[in-house]
């Protein structure tokens, strides 16, 4: 029916089609709308700002053809805002629009006016919609569209677009005013603004005469500046005429009209019927628990706490069964087809054992991937997360951070690149810099497969505390991170923290579901764009190596992979690393590119390391029995996981765990090899390296957009940097006892250098600070 | 520029108070805002201008404080509630359409 894509560098569509454009304030469903319009399925969370750039799609009613730009929410078209408001803006006042469908909030319709206000003043052909007009029923409100419609000109339409109520109603609307346009009526401003609009108009010859009358409003309230000095002279000759004919500046005349207009409007399109019913005071109490002082920052560590517990034991129940049956059918099944084909072994060695293993090792992490994902969407869509940001504010602030920066981070739980993209929703310039440089700290949906990977092995009885530990780290790290630069390379206040909170809503079960398979496909599809990656690093680097007589194929051990890796080991070995266990340094190569293949990668080494007869397994495989297997496994972890409810911590297994021998269970041979390369502590210590290292090559290119090269290297080699420095801390002070002096000599090494990087930041900051004060005093001068 | 007091039929700027002064479950009205015009945008964007009408649905306290102005709720930072100034109404006379 529709197509989606994004399109944040080029033109948005195509010049033949007509355009509408979605405009409203932030969190009043204009993503939801685009969904429904255009059949996409954008990620929409309960909160302000989730949409950051603009994104198109196609809409189609019978054979005609029609572009939807989503836009981020904006709340006034004179400025202010962050970056993605900017973007808004800069594409409702500039660029060819056929039709501006403005969406706005039903049950807090007067705040959502002022912005319609504006949009008719640009002079555009407009629709209103007014979305969740049930909330406002709920409130004891009754809509009255027909008559908001007369007095503003242009067809107005209620709708729910969660519920995707009025969707056919709705396209015959926009069909029908693409074809009879109405512009609205504009606001009388009242005389004395009216004919300072109009005089102020004359003198703008360059603007196009629809553009006039918006172009000496943004004058006259003084959101932009006169380009010649006869119409700068004329502005200030008429703003003094005002404010001594009013005792008002322009500004305040010209917002206090605009204001009562949407008082107006709101009166005229809402109806009270009767006093609020329950919602309201479910709001209030639970504000009260959710807002209170000393619960607040506990609730919001215990709500994710229990979402990463529950989605690790949770998913533990399908895990075996993800794990047993694509085994079954990826591996053996494909292996089996091959062989009985004639190909010959290496390549059904690359195929089945390297390509179909690893993608049989992300496929078993799908369900507690997919349960995160799901908790994740329901606390966005809950309301829950705006009021999570407001309860860490202050916590942040120490931290040099505003508020708000909490929300890109959540969404870094799922994918650090839109969580970079998300750091757009902060309107302080340092803050943003420092939100976008936490991101790479956040622990991705790529990075838990590797987490899985080793807790199953070393730590699977209290798998979820481990997996949460490195969380905690991760965030930890991160707003130590911001803390270290604002008080040194970005120093500064931090903008006060103000945040709309919006309504709690019961999420619905399509929009839970959307949401997390959204971000389930987005990790699924992109394991499968860098299996090409992992197919080059295990069929050329293994097969190849630097011998006497010059590049020639060889076995694993004497490849190119092999000989590059254990030039790097000595690097590592301070955090635990050996020689033999050089495929660990592989995974981290892979990792750069994508978190995802590190697992595939190990996968595939050790296979090729250990397999004597790899096509043993090929020849007569009972797929039948395997898939059966895998599904016993379901009703078997279920019972154990209903068994250990009264346990979720796993405290009564702590002091079984951490022992390699506990691996000697583990079906799968690349666990077994993991188990033999590392021990509990190097294990823990090398996660803690993949938590901390480069994310990606994806989050790097995301970084350079949003920052620059400097910043980007600046984190490249930070986090690098403190990835090795921590794992090596841990490690060697782990294993002091053993050798004091090493020990002591590299922690030392570590801390000198710390302190170096401590100085280096201060300088920079210094300088920064001296530069910036001359161009302050150029400006102040001015 | 940065700063403008409006002529109250309710109160004299004299007996004002700042949202910080107020206590939970206060209906004020604002009369100024102190922070400068980047302040005064960014809350008028939320609605909060001179003469609306607002309630204290949380706080106020050292994190902020919450408002309910119109049907919406808006969390202010200690930093910004200090620059706002109201004079306390009676609840009655709060008619921005908030669902009470």
């Amino acid at each position: 029916m529709s197509d989606f894509h994004e399109t944040p560098q080029r033109s948005p569509v195509s010049a033949r089609l007509p355009v509408i454009a979605l405009a409203g304030n932030p969190n009043c469903g204009k993503t939801t709308l685009f969904n429904l319009l255009t059949g996409a399925h954008q990620h929409v969370g309960n909160w302000p700002g989730v949409t950051v750039e603009r994104r198109s799609g196609t809409m189609t009613m019978g054979r005609r053809k029609i572009s939807v730009v989503d836009l981020p929410g904006v709340y006034s078209l004179m400025g202010g805002g962050g970056e993605d408001q900017r973007v808004a803006r800069d594409f409702l006042l500039d660029s060819d629009i056929e039709l501006i469908v403005n969406i706005v909030d039903a049950s807090n319709l007067e705040r959502h006016m002022a912005l319609t206000a504006e949009l008719l003043e640009t002079g555009r052909p407009m629709v209103l919609v007014l979305n969740m007009v049930d909330e406002a029923e709920a409130h004891g409100l009754q809509v009255r569209s027909h008559e908001l419609s007369a007095a503003l000109g242009v067809p107005v339409i209620p709708i729910v677009a969660r519920k995707a109520r009025s969707r056919t109603r709705l396209m015959e609307t926009l069909t029908q005013a693409l074809d009879h346009p109405a512009l609205g009526n504009m606001l009388d401003y009242g005389q004395l603004i009216e004919a300072a609009l109009t005089a102020l108009g004359t003198l703008l010859p360059g603007v196009p005469p629809a553009h006039r009358r918006f172009t000496a409003l943004c004058l006259l309230e003084g959101n932009s500046d006169p380009t010649d000095p006869k119409t700068q002279h004329a502005l200030q000759q008429i703003s003094s005429e005002l404010a001594v004919m009013s005792d008002e500046t322009p500004a305040d005349l010209i917002m206090d009209r605009r204001f009562a207009w949407a008082q107006e409007m709101a009166a005229i399109a809402m109806h009270r019927q009767g006093p609020a019913g329950l919602r309201q005071k479910i709001t209030d109490r639970l504000d009260r628990v959710v807002l209170n002082d000393w619960l607040g920052v506990p609730l919001f560590l215990a709500v994710l706490y229990l979402v990463f517990v529950v989605s690790f034991s949770g998913g533990n129940i399908f895990l075996d069964f993800f794990d047993q049956a694509s085994a079954a059918l990826l591996i053996h099944g494909v292996g089996h087809l091959l062989l009985s084909s004639g190909l010959p072994t290496w390549l059904i060695s690359i195929i089945a054992g390297g390509i179909g293993g690893g993608l049989n090792l992300v496929i078993s992490f799908i369900p507690p991937i997919g349960l995160t994902f799901l908790f994740l969407a329901f606390l966005d869509d809950s309301g829950y997360m705006a009021r999570a940001a407001y309860a860490m504010d202050r916590l942040m602030r120490r931290m040099s951070l505003p508020g708000n920066a909490l929300v890109p981070m959540v969404i870094g739980f799922g994918c650090n690149v839109p969580a970079i993209m998300g750091s757009r929703i902060i309107e302080d310039p340092r803050g943003r810099i420092l939100t976008v440089l936490m991101q790479p700290f956040m622990s991705c949906s790529a990075r838990l497969t590797i987490y899985m990977a080793f807790a199953v092995v070393f730590f699977r009885s209290n798998g979820g505390q481990v997996v949460f530990a490195l969380y905690v780290l991760g965030i930890i790290v991160a707003l130590l991170t911001a803390w270290l630069l604002g008080k040194t390379a970005l120093r500064g206040e931090v903008l006060p923290f103000v945040m709309e909170l919006p309504p709690y809503r019961l999420p619905s079960f399509r929009s839970v579901f959307l949401q997390a398979w959204q971000r389930l496909k987005v990790f699924i599809f992109r394991v499968g764009r860098v299996i090409a990656v992992i197919g080059v690093v295990l069929f050329i680097l293994p097969g190849i190596g630097w011998t006497d007589r010059g590049l020639r194929s060889t076995d694993i051990d004497h490849s190119l992979l092999a000989q590059g890796s254990r030039a790097l080991v000595p690097i590592f070995e301070p955090m635990g690393i050996h020689q033999d266990n050089w495929p660990a340094i592989s995974g981290l190569i892979a990792g750069a590119a994508a978190k995802e293949i590190v697992i595939g990668t190990l996968n595939g080494i050790y296979q090729r390391q250990n397999a004597a007869d790899l096509m043993a397994d090929y020849r007569d495989p009972d797929i039948a029995g395997q898939l059966l297997g895998a599904i016993k496994t379901i009703p078997a972890n279920a019972v154990t996981f209903f068994t250990t409810l009264d346990d979720p911590l796993g405290l009564s297994a702590m002091d079984s765990t951490g022992t390699a021998e506990q691996a000697s269970g583990a079906e799968s041979a690349t666990l077994q090899a993991i188990a033999a390369g590392f021990t509990p502590l190097s294990a823990f210590a090398y996660l803690v390296f993949v938590l901390l290292y480069v994310p990606c090559a994806s989050t790097m290119g995301a970084l350079r957009r949003e920052v620059g090269w400097g910043w980007m290297s600046f984190s490249l080699l930070y986090g690098t940097g403190l990835a090795w420095s921590a794992s090596t801390v841990i490690y060697q002070s782990s294993t002091f006892a053993k050798h004091p002096g090493h020990s002591a000599a590299w922690i030392a090494g570590v801390l000198a250098a710390f302190a170096l990087l401590v100085v280096g930041l201060r300088l920079y900051g210094q300088r920064r600070d001296a530069l910036s004060k001359p161009s302050l005093n150029r400006r102040a001068s001015a | 520029m940065d700063s403008f007091i409006m002529n109250s039929s309710i109160t004299s700027p004299s007996e004002s108070l700042f949202i910080g002064d107020l206590h939970l479950g206060d209906h004020a009205r604002v009369l100024e805002i102190t922070g400068g015009k980047v302040m005064r945008q960014r809350l008028g964007m939320l609605g909060i201008r001179r003469d609306t009408p607002v309630r204290v649905v949380h706080g106020p306290g050292k994190r902020g404080a919450v408002l309910q102005v119109g049907g919406a709720r808006v969390a202010l930072g200690w930093g910004v509630i200090q620059r706002i100034r109201v004079a306390i109404i009676p609840a009655e006379s709060t008619h921005t359409g908030e669902k009470t």
